[in-house]
């Protein structure tokens, strides 16, 4: 009988609990954010944008005050603050606004300029913001570049924002780069914070009719974010990358900037290049490039001076030659693989200098120099971040081709002039 | 005398190795950066080498004291009413240790899981499970120990290894943190960290002697020692010595990150079970040890009508801090100087056996 008593107590017990916790929710009670966007407020401090799927559930429902395009509604509201906002929101959208899922944290160019380090540390506190959100600064107003980013091609705006993601490691124009990320960059002297640059592209560059082909050609990273002469498509890009120096943006890099950036963060995957034809100059070799190791990065003190030894090891396929030269062969591959170290390198420096004229280290090289320093304190009064500008770069480049995609060999084409390339 | 049962070396090194490491998921980590930054993971191996030295002077004590637990040796070195004493500040150190450890279990588990959850009804849950479980007698605790300690093991690996990705060595430089004297003597101060392993000294006639003993808390400290160090130490790379400051619990801000692909991410609802399940097993534990050694002082024979009672004093007590900021003020304090309950109290009771010739005799050579 006592025995029965308890395990009916139990019983009833466990009856409370299944009823559910005080945290209890169903999925639809929540609207889940995709994309938070911010900017300069009008009305108030801030702007606000969230964009989230449309809660449609038949016939019958409908956006709720935002502006719907596809299954996919954008709000924008002026704030003080973006909890606040939040509050805000739900005056007037029914399901509670839940930003657990999103994906991309975007700040308008102006106030990323302005600094928006009151903005990252502040929004980690709350539990269901997500290192692992994308940054991205936009061109003009984050609420216009959600909008246009919101017409996808895929039927799921989660899916289009996972994989353009993904791109930047198929093309390098653009990194991977996280709020986890920028936050531990910016709280630590290793390095500077970087975030990926995007804007709309109105396709004003974009010049119709046919041209002469100009030359010399522009190599396909040389553009920045907004800039690319197209048409069709997603209006919104995603090219190059905002530079930063504690919570304030001091410059851009363009995508062949970017790409180098990238390698020497170790974070290069892979590109398509196209290099000038070291035999025929306004011929092109398109190669198919990939990091082959670790970079190798050195730091070492000349006196208080820092010296940074950087080489970075990329191997790549060939994929075309517009050329009829032998490139495949034993003599020639070696003068390919030159020319195009030659560009790396170029770039390279370039890139760097470019860094150092704003004085951000966005290549993380201070995690190598922590090393020479036995405890924080010292490194910390060393200041790595201020002297940066002042470090000597001394940059190598290590390039092999692997292969040459399905041809061994390329022959002369024959028309009426005889052989060509002769 | 009570009569607790027996258990194997096996099941008292996953209790023991349980109820250390799970404090690991908890704020301590941060709080370890703040104070010694990047060298926090080779702090936490001179703290474990420390109570392997604070657990050799209590298996010299039971060694003096044979067949004797740790409450018995107190009254037989130090006389009646000192020995009571002493006992007496081991119930009230178990006590806040464990009021201290449920309290910040519950406000980390509302930071990040159970917002709208008031932190009483967290804890009346978890101390209804410890209660029913204390009620069973320690071979259960023990034998459900071993059970989760592969499943709690599994859980921890699996978020370190892949969370892989977010690993870089270059965190954990300036190698020497704050300074090299500060880890040293930071790292000797916190053993208390692993202080638990002194519970086999209350627990110790439930073991097969005093050589099961010493193979259970060696392998203890050595376990969580290097479980410890291991989540310092990748949680440091996952991060760096600035943000890992801030983070309330690292373990599992470092399961959110994990992201191997587009599916293979968001893993942390999984996480919190290993979290829980470890908690639930080391709350346990140190409940049944508070009320053993309570029983054990006053001469109580059955202890089960006095599981209940404690476990209200316990949520009493738990519910007393008015905000995470001071639990984890009390959780440093008691990090910090809990070396002085649970390995100093032993060294005087031996020191004091040794200068007052005390000895205990095995009831096997009468």
């Amino acid at each position: 009988m006592k025995r029965v008593i308890c395990l009916l107590l139990l019983l009833s017990y466990m009856c409370i609990l299944f009823t559910g916790c005080f945290d209890a929710q169903e999925v639809t009670e929540w609207a889940y954010v995709y994309s938070i966007g911010m900017e300069k407020g009008v009305t108030d401090k801030l702007r606000m944008t969230v964009q989230m799927p449309s809660m449609k559930g038949g016939k019958g429902g409908g956006s709720e005050g935002g502006q719907e395009q596809g299954n996919i509604e954008t709000i924008t509201i002026d704030c003080p603050s973006f909890y606040a906002g939040v509050n805000m929101i739900n005056s007037f959208v029914s399901r509670q606004i839940n930003y657990m899922h999103a994906k991309y944290l975007v700040f308008s160019e102006s106030l990323a300029r302005e600094g928006i380090d009151s903005y990252i540390t502040a929004f980690i506190r709350g539990r269901q913001i997500r290192r692992q959100m994308n940054v991205i600064i936009t061109k003009g107003s984050a609420s216009d570049f959600l909008k246009a980013h919101s017409v996808a091609i895929s039927s799921s705006l989660s899916k289009k924002q996972q994989n353009l993601m993904d791109q930047g490691s198929n093309t390098g124009f653009f990194s991977d780069v996280t709020y986890g990320d920028m936050l531990d960059e910016a709280k630590a002297p290793y390095g500077q914070p970087i975030a990926i640059l995007a804007a709309i592209n109105d396709e004003g560059k974009f010049k119709p009719g046919e041209g002469t082909g100009q030359l010399p050609f522009k190599t396909s990273g040389d553009y920045y974010a907004g800039d690319l002469a197209r048409r069709g498509g997603s209006k919104a890009e995603f090219l190059g990358t905002a530079i930063f120096d504690g919570g304030k943006m001091v410059g851009e890099l363009n995508g062949d900037e970017t790409r180098i950036l990238l390698m020497l963060r170790n974070q290069f995957h892979r590109a398509f290049y196209a290099v000038r034809d070291p035999k025929m100059p306004n011929k092109t070799i398109t190669m198919d490039v990939r990091g082959q190791k670790n970079p190798n990065i050195k730091v070492r003190f000349e006196g208080d001076k820092p010296v940074i030894d950087a080489k970075v090891f990329l191997e790549g396929d060939v994929l075309a030659i517009q050329s009829t030269i032998d490139y495949e062969s034993k003599e020639l591959k070696p003068i390919l693989e030159n020319e195009f170290r030659k560009l790396i390198k170029e770039q390279m420096d370039k890139t760097i200098k470019k860094c150092q004229l704003v004085n951000s280290d966005v290549f993380r090289f201070g995690s190598f120099a922590a090393m020479h320093f036995p405890t924080i304190p010292e490194w910390e009064e060393y200041n790595w971040l201020k002297r940066f500008k002042d470090a000597q770069v001394n940059t190598e480049v290590d390039f092999r081709i692997r292969r040459t995609g399905t041809m061994l060999k390329s022959s002369e084409l024959f028309s009426t002039e005889g052989k060509k390339g002769e | 005398m009570i009569k607790e049962g027996k258990i194997g070396v096996q099941e008292a090194i996953a209790l023991i190795a349980i109820t250390i490491s799970v404090k690991v998921y908890f704020t301590s980590p941060s709080y370890v950066a703040k104070v010694v930054g990047t060298s926090s993971w080779y702090m936490t191996l001179i703290s474990a080498a420390t109570a392997i030295v604070g657990f050799a002077v209590l298996c010299k004590l039971l060694k003096r004291f044979p067949e004797k637990d740790l409450v018995e040796a107190f009254e037989q070195s130090l006389g009646r009413i000192f020995g009571f004493v002493f006992s007496l500040v081991l119930v009230l150190f178990l006590l806040i240790s464990t009021a201290v450890m449920i309290r910040e279990f519950a406000e980390v588990l509302k930071v990040y899981a159970l917002p709208l959850t008031p932190p009483s009804f967290v804890i009346g849950i978890l101390l209804t499970v410890t209660v029913l479980v204390c009620i069973l007698g320690l071979e259960s605790i023990a034998r459900a120990a071993r059970l989760f300690a592969y499943y709690i093991l599994a859980g921890f690996l699996i978020v370190i290894v892949l969370a892989y990705n977010n690993y870089d060595y270059h965190n954990l430089f300036p190698i020497f943190g704050y300074g090299l004297d500060k880890t040293v003597i930071y790292g000797i101060s916190r053993s208390s960290f692993y202080g638990e392993v002194i519970t086999l000294g209350i627990i110790a006639t439930s073991m097969q002697g005093l050589s099961h003993i010493k193979k259970a808390g060696y392998t203890a400290l050595i376990i969580s020692g290097l479980t410890t160090a291991i989540a310092l130490g990748m949680s440091m790379m996952a991060f760096n010595y600035a943000t890992g400051q801030e983070i309330t619990s690292r373990m599992y801000v470092l399961s959110r990150i994990i992201k191997i692909g587009g599916f293979l991410q968001r893993l942390d609802p999984f996480f919190l079970f290993t979290w829980c399940i470890g908690t639930m097993v080391g709350i346990s534990f140190l409940l049944y040890c508070t009320v053993s050694t309570y029983c054990k002082t006053f001469r109580i024979r059955d202890l089960r009508p006095t599981i209940l009672p404690w476990a209200i004093i316990l949520f009493t007590v738990s519910m007393i801090p008015d905000d995470l900021t001071t639990i984890a003020g009390y959780v440093q304090i008691l990090r910090q100087y809990g070396w002085t309950i649970f390995f100093g109290l032993p060294l005087i009771t031996l020191t004091l056996a040794v200068i007052r010739k005390k000895k205990g005799t095995s009831q096997r050579c009468q």
